[in-house]
């Protein structure tokens, strides 16, 4: 790969900034909060944000919801779930997206023609129907959702990947390297695979993006992990029921979603410049 | 994006018909409901029969106190312990001209009880074995067992009488396209998925009503709804969530319809026969662990009322509010101990999105169960599942449903499907009370049924096959204009809609 002078660094630190920050505020959630996010107190319901909170004589920053838990607290310990959900099915659909693609480009006979049409199969079922249905089926755990979105997401690895694998199947190094006899598994691992490392970490970037964003969709709908723990689609759905009186329950999650989503698109897009 | 899409939709508007206009000729008003009809033959229905109530009409009728009246009957009585006598109004037509006799409500009912029509309301009236058309005005009905709820049957929408000769010349499909009746009004049009139209029936034998014509819209949404209350769009709507309550009140257009209890008794029902709650401690424990008068008012903001009874108010059958478990965690933690769990336990409780705030109270229940050392996990399950597993006894063995009387205001359809061992509702099994409903049936002496509900009702207390939790109250929203309340039944007979004073 070649090295090259960092280009637009400011879109870069700024991007990178803002999910350093979302990071660090939902890893280390305890520093930042010291109230319990499962914790009730239905004698304090819907309080707005800033206001103090009656039982313990703090302030309640972003308010509280529903059954009187402090909104800020399920805030950053949802985007712990939101972002462990997003990263670890955009790395398992990186990781089995990208291995099927590659064995459906180099081997483009036979497991080509299976694996693309399986992943067609699997793009004429809209994403979210096919999610609803496993769900229901299957019940709804952290475990579940990460599986759902990772049979959701595996096709836009592999199309990408095959097809940069076709080409790669016809440059010069490689058929050298299969002209001297290597083995089939040393040429995919040795010469096509590290070509297709900054396609594979831009669309991985993406995925995440995509992925907290439908995980959000699924906890919208009732879909996602279990209704108690905290997780930013969820909070959007609790709120719905009270945008007229308590808009700040669905707004705060919302506007959290929007800005880790820009944040990592423009980091990808950043990364994918410098890569590229 | 389906964030976005929702919020985007709480501003939709439905801009069609301006909404109860009209001179001095008649009225024409809209009512809004969260769905389409389906259907509109009232024996094969598988719906609300909020529409098809205003077309056809049953031998008995509710009056505007919800007492039973006469209807297409002028009277009845009980001739022998299986014989009920009808005596038919005269003079009455179905709109297409056919004449409404005894012939006729034989015919409706026939169609409804013959097993090859596999009739989906059929178990409302299984109890009939027969019905006799002894002359042209008078019918006789026979039950296979002495059955006190014969009138009550005979109200209810799967008795509704339909024309013999028509209905069976254009056949049950066609005849739930095109409906006719003998009731106040008859179906105008019907654009399917958005609305129904009904009309007056001009040669209706009853007075006149006042509303000329009705549009049932479908807006799902209910902040939709709402909306279109409050702007004039529409003139009734049904199913007002808690939280828009303030809403309609603070509107200088609308005002808000209470039917207090008028929705489900809804309970956390235990599976009695799983361990730990085959233990009558378990379940009297987890009842004081619960503070249900803080939940009704701080979750469902007084949206229902707390209370032990397992039959509403005004059921026949309801025998005040009784005494049950008071909100005591000391107490409950001492229970849990004596039964062996002086560390509590781990369980699932099941919830779903038919009752009001469903997962917020899941959630307070689990938090308080927590404080006497009962772990719940709450497990929401989506909406089509959970209506194929609990009648299978395949949820949670800690669950939540809600039970009514559904519009026969009477303790059986309250009680029996939820407490007899057997049902497919019920998660319950003790002989005693299984005796008492089995009588409860057969006994044709109504002071003797209410002292068995009464004695059912002391027992099932002491027993806690559930956590006792509240009845909701219904709303809806009226027009300022019009001059109607919701009501216990939940039925909405157009002809006692009025223009306001």
């Amino acid at each position: 790969m070649k090295r090259t002078r960092v280009k637009n660094k400011r879109k870069g630190l700024i991007s990178g900034g803002c999910l350093i920050t979302v990071l660090v505020l939902t890893l280390f959630a305890p520093v930042f909060t010291s109230h319990d996010p499962y914790a009730q107190n239905l004698e304090n319901i819907l309080a707005p944000p800033m206001t103090a909170s009656e039982s313990d004589g703090g302030i309640a920053l972003l308010g509280t919801d529903q059954l009187g838990r402090d909104v800020l607290s399920r805030l950053l310990y949802g985007g712990r779930t939101s972002l462990l959900v997003g990263v670890v099915s955009a790395i398992l659909c990186g990781m089995i997206g990208s291995a099927l693609g590659v064995v459906a480009g180099y081997y483009r006979r036979v497991a080509g023609v299976i694996i693309m049409r399986l992943a067609d199969i699997n793009l004429s079922v809209p994403t979210m129907l096919m999610a609803i249905m496993i769900v229901a089926v299957l019940g709804s755990t952290l475990f579940n959702t990460i599986l759902v979105l990772t049979v959701t997401g595996w096709v836009s690895f592999a199309r990408v990947v095959r097809s940069e694998t076709l080409s790669l199947r016809e440059r010069n190094f490689v058929e050298a390297a299969r002209a001297m006899g290597v083995s089939n598994f040393r040429v995919i691992t040795r010469h096509i695979l590290p070509n297709l490392s900054h396609t594979v970490i831009t669309l991985t970037t993406l995925q995440i993006a995509r992925m907290i964003l439908l995980s959000a969709s699924l906890s919208f709908l009732g879909l996602g992990i279990d209704v108690s723990s905290p997780s930013w689609g969820g909070m959007i759905n609790d709120g719905r029921n009270y945008i007229m009186t308590a808009p700040w329950l669905s707004a705060i999650p919302g506007a959290a979603i929007a800005f880790t989503l820009v944040g990592i698109n423009i980091f990808s897009d950043w990364l994918h410049e410098n890569l590229g | 994006m389906i964030v976005v899409l929702a919020i985007a939709s709480f501003g939709v508007r439905f801009g069609t018909a301006e909404a109860a206009s009209g001179d001095a000729k008649g009225l024409k008003i809209v009512i809004a409901r969260p769905f389409d009809i389906v259907g509109l033959d009232p024996g094969f229905l598988t719906e609300s029969a909020q529409v098809v109530d205003n077309i056809f009409e049953t031998l008995v009728r509710r009056n505007l106190d919800e007492k039973l009246e006469p209807g297409l009957a002028l009277s009845w009585k009980q001739l022998d312990d299986t014989t009920w006598e009808f005596k038919l109004r005269e003079g009455v037509t179905f709109t297409n001209g056919e004449p409404f006799n005894a012939e006729a409500v034989k015919y409706s009912i026939d169609r409804v009880l013959d097993p090859a029509n596999n009739a989906p309301t059929r178990s409302y009236i299984t109890t009939v074995k027969e019905v006799k058309a002894v002359d042209d005005t008078t019918v006789h009905v026979i039950t296979n067992a002495p059955d006190p709820l014969i009138p009550i049957r005979f109200n209810r929408y799967p008795t509704e009488v339909v024309p013999p000769k028509y209905a069976g010349e254009v056949g049950q499909e066609k005849f739930a396209q095109n409906p006719v009746g003998t009731g106040p009004y008859k179906l105008k049009n019907w654009d399917k998925g958005s609305s129904v139209t009904l009309v007056i029936n001009e040669s209706y034998w009853g007075d006149k009503p006042e509303v000329e014509e009705v549009t049932f819209k479908a807006i799902p949404e209910a902040a939709t709804r709402v909306s279109a209350l409050i702007n004039g769009e529409a003139d009734i709507i049904t199913a007002v969530p808690p939280e828009f309550r303030s809403q309609i009140e603070d509107s200088s257009t609308a005002k808000l319809s209470v039917v207090e209890r008028g929705g489900n008794t809804v309970y956390v029902g235990f599976k009695t026969n799983v361990s730990p709650f085959d233990n009558v401690k378990v379940r009297q424990a987890l009842n004081h662990a619960v503070d249900v008068d803080g939940i009704v008012k701080n979750i469902l903001q007084g949206a229902a009322v707390a209370t032990n009874s397992l039959i509403g108010p005004k059921d026949f059958g309801y025998a005040g509010e009784p005494e049950g478990y008071s909100y005591d965690p000391e107490k409950a933690r001492k229970l849990l101990s004596d039964a062996g769990y002086p560390n509590g336990f781990e369980a699932t409780l099941d919830t779903v999105n038919w009752y009001m705030k469903n997962t917020d109270v899941a959630q307070a229940i689990a938090e308080q169960l927590k404080q006497v050392g009962v772990k719940v996990k709450v497990n929401n399950v989506e909406s089509g599942v959970y209506r194929t597993i609990v009648p299978t006894g395949e949820q949670s063995p800690m669950y939540t449903l809600g039970w009514s009387s559904t519009n026969t205001m009477d303790a059986d359809a309250a009680i029996f499907a939820v407490l007899r061992s057997g049902e497919p509702y019920s998660t319950y099994g003790n002989p005693d009370v299984d005796a008492l409903l089995d009588e409860s049936r057969s006994s044709s002496d109504q002071e003797r049924r209410r002292q068995i509900y009464a004695e059912i009702q002391k027992r099932v207390i002491a027993d806690a096959p559930r956590i006792f939790l509240y009845q909701e109250n219904t709303y809806y929203g009226v027009s300022k204009k019009l001059d109607w309340k919701g009501r216990t039944d939940g039925s909405l007979p157009l002809r006692t809609i009025k223009r306001a004073e």
